[in-house]
């Protein structure tokens, strides 16, 4: 019996055990196979016939893919279906908070803690829509994924993995089984806002790192721009001129006219806000990024 | 059709399910486990939370044969002892932290695992954001939240 309002249509599920055979699966199904990790996105979209499949196949029998490791130099590494609750835990019990931090203000800040013990990143960023902090959490970072199909395997980053258009680098019969967040050089500081007033999901939300070397001078400073952009974008110019701004206090009009200036290229009106509201929104959120950035 | 094995409070359950039943539906509907609410079928209004193998998840976005082997606690089987109530119930009781009660199952096995997580060292506003993934339309959360600030206590915190 199904439930009598939603209910998810017919498809044989399937669990392999392996990484190999995982991808013997998808070899023969090809676009009718699925892969589910955490499942939340997937079985969400499929009851809403936004996706289709014929065979669901589930990862999380796959032992291979469940690790999470980090080790100085080399930096963070996360197996395919490693939950996000088991990315916060361990970023707090091994002492990352401040090495990661913004990608643990995003975990933290993403749907709700029960939600987080089904969700996965990996399954976060394949999913890609704009409104998921993943991709956006990850850009902070020098990220790549590793993608695995029978053939072999290749790592991209991740900003290339999605289009400008926001369309996902992968093929039918390729799985992501790890990301690599790389070890932030000494001195990086890093943090995470979104705004999302009415649901879980973010309308705009910007991330900024940078490096910090005493004083409250910032270098290298990274800011991105999500949610509200079909991709997280970088704002170069931005990020060119605070770098070169010695007192901000006397630059900020300067500083949030070029992130506006910037940022209109990339949002547009939708029915739940205007191009002007966002790029407000979006500018508030700069201007607080950096002021916590100095203050770190 | 495949058969699924589930330990459900402490009783191992045996069921047929389609490949495409939720953990939700296949709780209520076959195993009559009727703590467990269906409201919104999309994991939005956490009522379907259950632990399953030691962790609260949304039963709703489970599929039911994916449990096979799992083991699953509901608010029955909460407190590990039939007919007893573990602190957590006993806290919302005093506290009169429900009116029509339906999410009360789900704010007591999430609540619960948080206290028991956290050996009862929690703050207000952690339980707040830990508790922010549920639905609740008749209290305004105020007396649940204080239930389990108060329940603290039982779990090793300071309540």
């Amino acid at each position: 019996m199904s439930s009598p309002y939603i209910t998810l249509p017919e498809f044989k599920y399937l669990r392999p055990k392996t990484l190999d055979e995982a991808l013997a699966i998808l070899d023969q199904y090809g676009e009718d196979a699925k892969i589910m990790a955490g499942g939340v996105a997937l079985l969400s979209f499929m009851k809403e016939r936004l996706i289709e499949a014929k065979y669901v196949v589930d990862i999380k029998g796959v032992r291979e893919l469940h690790y999470i490791r980090y080790s100085e130099g080399d930096g963070l590494r996360i197996g395919a279906t490693v939950t996000f609750s088991e990315i916060e835990d361990y970023i707090l019990q091994r002492g990352l908070v401040q090495r990661f931090r913004a990608l643990y203000q995003g975990i933290k800040k993403l749907s709700d803690p029960v939600l987080r013990n089904r969700s996965t990143l990996a399954g976060n960023v394949v999913e890609a829509l704009p409104i998921v902090d993943g991709p956006c959490l990850l850009s902070i970072f020098d990220s790549e994924l590793k993608i695995v199909s029978s053939s072999g395997s290749r790592v991209v980053g991740v900003s290339e993995f999605i289009s400008d258009e926001g369309f996902i680098d992968l093929k039918p019969n390729e799985i992501v089984v790890e990301i690599h967040i790389k070890d932030p050089p000494k001195g990086f500081v890093s943090t995470f806002r979104k705004y999302n007033p009415v649901t879980e999901f973010s309308m705009v939300s910007v991330g900024m790192s940078a490096i910090r070397e005493g004083g409250r001078d910032l270098r290298d400073v990274r800011c991105v721009l999500c949610a509200a952009t079909p991709k997280p974008v970088r704002l170069r110019r931005f990020e060119d001129l605070v770098s070169r701004v010695s007192d901000l206090r006397s630059s900020i009009n300067e500083l949030l006219s070029s992130v506006e200036s910037e940022a209109a290229g990339f949002i547009q009106d939708d029915p739940y806000a205007s191009r002007e509201f966002k790029l407000h929104i979006a500018k508030m959120l700069v201007l607080d990024s950096l002021r916590e950035l100095r203050s770190l | 059709m495949a058969s699924i094995t589930l330990k459900v409070n402490n009783v191992v359950r045996r069921v047929e399910v389609e490949d495409n039943e939720i953990l939700l539906d296949v709780l209520r509907e076959k195993l009559h486990v009727k703590s467990v609410k269906a409201a919104c079928w999309r994991g939005e209004c956490g009522l379907c939370t259950v632990m399953l193998n030691g962790k609260p998840v949304k039963s709703c976005l489970v599929l039911a044969v994916e449990a096979d082997g799992s083991e699953i606690v509901t608010a029955e089987g909460l407190s590990g002892r039939p007919g007893e109530l573990a602190p957590i119930q006993k806290a919302f009781i005093e506290h009169a932290a429900l009116q029509c009660g339906f999410c009360t199952p789900a704010f007591v096995v999430v609540a619960h695992y948080l206290l028991t997580k956290t050996r009862g060292k929690v703050e207000r506003e952690e339980v707040k954001e830990y508790l922010s993934g549920l639905i609740c339309r008749c209290t305004g959360y105020k007396q649940i939240i204080d239930a389990v600030m108060d329940a603290r206590k039982h779990y090793g915190g300071e309540g």
